[in-house]
């Protein structure tokens, strides 16, 4: 190969793998439902925002009619709580028989902050779901996380998403991104 | 295959329903003629077009329109369809246009809908094109209701007072409880689903009873009060609580009758409740003492036909948009009061997404019944099968402080049928003349089809 390789920084190939790991863990307990494990990888005062995407004309981009945009996710802690609460009660009946679902991680991109001990975190999600007798649904979503050291581990603070579907393609998102 | 004859497939004195409703194409083009073609159906809330040159893009039945705010400040809409060759001449959700210019030739229209601009219109058409015939399609009739627009393509069709009717009554518990109205927040919630538009209609309009067992995960969950007819399970209930009501020209209500309940599934509601009660009296000095203590914040389902649905206290405003006989968009939006101030609307906005958005935990629970119920009819056996809605008949009663018929309960299927009923009425009327009107439950005897 001629010419400079590209830097690894802006962090070292250790971190990188590290957060690789961390997002890959996580989408494996997405995938087999351990939702309550799910929640211990968040920190108290997560934020979990999804906004719920519009059209508009390039030149009115960010022309918004009302100062509160509508969203699909808008959670703290305690509503991710609820859901998961919702899910263990065993009577959302479209989750029985259990669905397949397959969390892809890919476009993994990680940069330290101004702060020790926290990064910002970019990847995409596509999420993969087969139920109702073979009916399948992907739907891809954009991640920009903010992972912070809280006591002796690394969690998920912010997890701000883009949902790439103007129309969402699916009767329910009993699931998360 | 030959015309089905509609007056076969509902009995309203039965309560059933042959499936072929929710699957045949030809019925469903019967619709878009009859029931799209000639109702009043929600355009936009002025809320979102307010400014001249403001336009929304929504849908009548399958066709697109153009929703434009006027420079007199009127509302007009338009087909969104360029009358060259056909393309849609905005892709955009919303926004403001001086000018609408179609991406196929450049035509350009003004936002009253005139053919304004053709390129080349003297080297290529030689001025032989007369302008002012291809102006836009005008949807006929376009009016307002306390902030609500709406739109007929029918000019035969009543005005939009007579066609709400006796509605208005509930209606105004919320559009007009508060002096300065209602607004619709952010841009709308849309869902895809492979469901007849009907259904999920008649899901709002009257079924209570799949409430306590259809929702039990969320609802074991989610309340935050103890409310007698909203009980999980549909183990035990209080009649005396609730009430639906229809008649009403086929528009209808479910509603508890506590003052309170529209805002149980709020994980911490008081917020809510203490806007009740600073508001309570404003509000029964505008609607009077019943509406004001008994309606005003309580669970209520408004439904004003074909397809559109409100619930106040848990605010959210939807319409549905049919795609065919087995598909449909939802559009979901929160609405608020005004006076509302904005901790409590975020409050509001959030609790709608996390209830009834696309990621809403009632509303997700309701998606996969309402697509088997739709495409199981692909089988042909399944499909020549009846369904009723035949809960408590005969039980309707009259009310001489109300308007309507009412049954008492949230539980019942009254509702139900009424909207099966004027279905049926639109999809047999050849027009609006033998369209019957009634509201008490006399009047819809005597108006009843053999």
């Amino acid at each position: 190969m001629s010419g400079p390789l590209p830097a690894l920084n802006p962090v070292d190939a250790e971190t990188y793998l590290a957060f690789q790991n961390l997002l890959f863990s996580e989408a494996r307990l997405l995938d087999n439902e351990q939702y309550e494990d799910w929640l211990e990888m968040l920190t108290d005062d997560v934020h979990y925002y999804m906004p719920m995407p519009a059209r508009y004309n390039r030149d009115e981009k960010n022309n918004s009619k009302h100062p509160l945009e509508a969203n699909i996710f808008n959670d703290k802690k305690k509503h991710l709580q609820l859901r998961v609460d919702r899910f263990l009660t065993n009577f959302v009946w479209s989750e029985n028989p259990q669905n397949q679902l397959c969390h892809l991680v890919s476009n993994i991109e990680v940069f330290p902050t101004d702060l020790e001990g926290e990064w910002k975190v970019l990847s995409m999600v596509t999420v993969y779901r087969n139920r109702l007798d073979g009916e399948e649904r992907r739907m891809i979503v954009s991640r920009t996380d903010t992972w912070r050291v809280e006591g002796d581990k690394v969690k998920l603070a912010l997890r701000n998403m883009v949902f790439n579907h103007a129309v969402v393609p699916d009767s329910n998102l009993n699931v998360f991104f | 295959m030959s015309k089905l004859d509609i007056n076969d497939l509902v009995d309203n004195k039965t309560g059933r329903q042959s499936r072929l409703i929710f699957h045949e194409q030809q019925v469903y083009e019967q619709e878009q003629e009859q029931i799209f073609g000639r109702c009043w159906l929600f355009l936009a809330h002025e809320s979102q077009i307010t400014k001249p040159g403001d336009y929304f893009r929504t849908f009548m039945g399958e066709d697109e329109v153009l929703v434009v705010r006027q420079k007199d400040q009127s509302i007009k809409a338009f087909l969104n369809t360029c009358t060259h060759r056909g393309n849609r001449i905005c892709k955009a959700d919303n926004g403001n246009a001086r000018r609408f210019v179609c991406n196929y030739h450049g035509w350009s229209f003004g936002p009253d809908g005139s053919l304004t601009g053709v390129p080349l219109e003297e080297d290529a058409y030689h001025n032989q094109l007369d302008k002012s015939k291809f102006g836009l399609k005008q949807v006929a009739q376009v009016a307002s209701y306390k902030g609500m627009v709406f739109g007929t393509f029918d000019p035969e069709a009543p005005p939009l007072e007579d066609y709400l009717g006796e509605m208005k009554w509930y209606l105004d518990v919320w559009l007009d409880a508060m002096p300065e109205g209602t607004e619709l927040i952010g841009s709308a919630q849309k869902v895809e689903y492979p469901v007849n538009w009907k259904l999920p209609v008649e899901n709002v309009c009257g079924d209570g009873y799949h409430l306590g067992w259809a929702h039990a995960g969320v609802m074991t969950v989610a309340s935050s009060m103890n409310i007698e007819s909203l009980s999980v399970g549909n183990t035990d209930i209080d009649s005396s609580t609730a009430m639906s009501v229809t008649g009403m020209n086929g528009h209808s209500v479910l509603s508890t009758l506590d003052g309170y309940a529209g805002y149980a599934f709020y994980p911490e509601p008081q917020l809510a409740v203490d806007y009740l009660d600073a508001n309570r009296d404003t509000v029964s000095s505008r609607l009077g003492e019943l509406r004001g203590n008994k309606f005003w914040g309580s669970q209520i389902n408004l439904t004003v036909f074909p397809n559109v649905q409100m619930l106040p206290g848990l605010n959210w405003f939807r319409v549905y948009h049919p795609k065919g006989p087995g598909k449909m968009e939802m559009w979901t939006w929160a609405m608020v009061d005004k006076e509302m101030s904005d901790e409590l609307k975020q409050m509001i906005l959030d609790n709608v997404c996390r209830t009834f958005g696309a990621a809403g935990m009632f509303d997700n629970d309701d998606g996969d019944n309402l697509i088997a119920c739709t495409t199981q009819n692909r089988g042909w056996q399944t499909r020549h099968q009846d369904i009723y809605t035949n809960m408590a008949m005969g039980k309707e009663r009259s009310d001489p402080d109300m308007p309507g018929i009412i049954s008492d309960g949230l539980i019942g299927e009254q509702n139900q049928r009424f909207f099966y009923r004027r279905w049926q009425e639109m999809m047999t009327a050849e027009s609006w003349n033998q369209v019957p009107d009634y509201n008490s439950l006399e009047e819809a005897r005597a108006t009843e089809k053999d």
